[in-house]
C-alpha cells in the first residue's frame, strides 16, 4: 500500500505511463507508487484492459467517403476575391473611364495640371519635380506605344460605337461570368 | 533581316516561356494549383470563362485604347490606362498556362517531382504549340483560355483539394 497521503497519479499520467510516454522520472515515479498502492494498480489493470480489447476490435469501412465533403467544408487557405466586390470595382474603372475622356477634352486636366505646376513652383518643389516627371513618363509610354510596330493602331472609331463596344463587353462580362460562377456559389449555399 | 528572326525567338522564346511558366507555379502555388483542379475538374466551364474574360479585357483595352485616340489633348493617360487590362490578361493567361503545365505534367509523368512535371508539361505544351496552325490556332490558344478560366474559377469559386 502506498504511504498515506501520497499523491495518485492522474488519470492522463496513468495512460501516458501505459504508453511509455512519460519522462524518466515520473515513470519511475508513478511505477513505485503502483507497485504500493493497490487502487492505482487495479485502474492500470482496467485501462490495459480496455486499450487491448480497442485494439483488438476489427477497423469498420465506412459505407460513404466523407473525405471531399470535411475538404469542402473547411475553411480555404486561399483568400477569395468576392463577385460582388469584384463587380464594384469594374463599376468604378467603367466610371472613371467614361469620366476620363471628358476631363481631358474639357481642359479641367489640363487646368490641373498647370494649377499643380503653379502650386509646386511656389515652394513645393519636390512635387513640382514629380509633375514633370509622370507628365514625361506618359509622355514617353504615349510615344513608346505609336512606335510603328509595337501596338496596331486603330482606326478612328465614333464614339457612340466606343461605348456600345465597351457596354456590350461588360454586359457579356457580367452574365458570362455571374452564370458560369454562379452555380457553384448557388452550390455551397445549398450545403447544410 | 527579318526572316531570320523567327527560329532565333522560338530558340529564346520557348526555354524563356518554360522557365517563365516553371517559376510560376513555384512562386504562386495556390493560385496555380487552384487554377489546375478548376481546368482538370471543369475543362468545358473554364474555356467559356477563358474566352468570356478574354474578350471583355480585350474590349476594354480597345475602348481605353480608341478613347485615348479620340480625346482632344491626347495626354496619353488614357492609353496608359489600357495597359491595366492588357497586363491582367497577360498576368491571368500566364498563371493559367503554367497551370496547365502542371496538370500536363502530372498526366503525363505522374511519378515525377511536382517541378519536374511543371518543365516536363511546359515542354510538350511549348513545342506542341509550335506546330504549324494546329499548334498555333487551335491547340495553345484553347489551352491558353482554359487556363484562364481555371484561373477566374480559382480565384472566384471553391475547388476542393485533393486528399493528401
Amino acid at each position: 500500500m502506498s504511504e498515506p497521503g501520497t499523491k495518485h497519479p492522474t488519470e492522463a499520467e496513468l495512460q501516458a505511463y501505459l504508453d511509455g510516454e512519460l519522462q524518466a522520472p515520473s515513470q519511475t515515479t508513478v511505477a513505485e507508487h503502483v507497485l504500493g498502492c493497490l487502487a492505482c494498480t487495479r485502474r492500470l489493470e482496467q485501462l490495459g484492459s480496455l486499450f487491448a480489447l480497442i485494439e483488438s476490435m476489427p477497423d469498420l469501412a465506412l459505407g460513404k467517403d466523407l473525405s471531399p465533403e470535411v475538404l469542402r467544408a473547411l475553411p480555404s487557405g486561399l483568400k477569395r476575391l468576392p463577385l460582388l466586390a469584384m463587380l464594384e470595382a469594374a463599376a468604378a474603372v467603367a466610371l472613371a473611364a467614361l469620366g476620363l475622356p471628358w476631363l481631358d477634352s474639357s481642359g479641367l486636366g489640363g487646368d490641373l495640371a498647370q494649377a499643380l505646376q503653379g502650386w509646386g513652383s511656389t515652394g513645393l518643389g519636390e512635387l513640382n519635380q514629380l509633375v514633370a516627371g509622370l507628365n514625361a513618363l506618359a509622355g514617353g509610354l504615349r510615344q513608346g506605344l505609336a512606335t510603328p510596330g509595337i501596338l496596331p493602331s486603330l482606326p478612328p472609331i465614333p464614339a457612340s460605337q466606343i461605348w456600345l463596344l465597351g457596354g456590350s463587353a461588360a454586359v457579356l462580362w457580367a452574365v458570362g461570368n455571374g452564370l458560369l460562377l454562379g452555380r457553384s456559389v448557388i452550390r455551397r449555399k445549398e450545403r447544410p | 533581316m527579318r526572316e531570320g528572326l523567327g527560329p532565333l525567338l522560338v530558340l529564346i522564346g520557348a526555354p524563356g516561356l518554360i522557365c517563365l511558366l516553371t517559376l510560376v507555379t513555384v512562386l504562386f502555388p495556390r493560385i496555380a494549383g487552384a487554377a489546375q483542379r478548376s481546368a482538370a475538374a471543369m475543362p468545358g466551364r473554364s474555356l467559356l470563362l477563358g474566352v468570356v474574360n478574354l474578350l471583355f479585357f480585350t474590349a476594354l483595352v480597345v475602348v481605353l485604347t480608341a478613347a485615348g485616340e479620340r480625346a482632344s489633348s491626347r495626354s496619353g493617360v488614357l492609353e496608359v490606362l489600357a495597359l491595366a487590362p492588357a497586363l491582367v490578361l497577360a498576368a491571368g493567361m500566364t498563371v493559367g498556362l503554367a497551370a496547365m503545365s502542371a496538370l500536363i505534367g502530372d498526366r503525363m509523368v505522374p511519378q515525377r517531382g511536382p517541378i519536374s512535371q511543371v518543365v516536363i508539361g511546359a515542354a510538350a505544351l511549348v513545342l506542341a504549340g509550335l506546330t504549324p496552325f494546329l499548334g498555333w490556332f487551335l491547340f495553345f490558344p484553347y489551352i491558353a483560355l482554359v487556363g484562364l478560366g481555371g484561373v477566374v474559377i480559382g480565384l472566384f469559386s471553391r475547388v476542393p483539394e485533393p486528399p493528401a
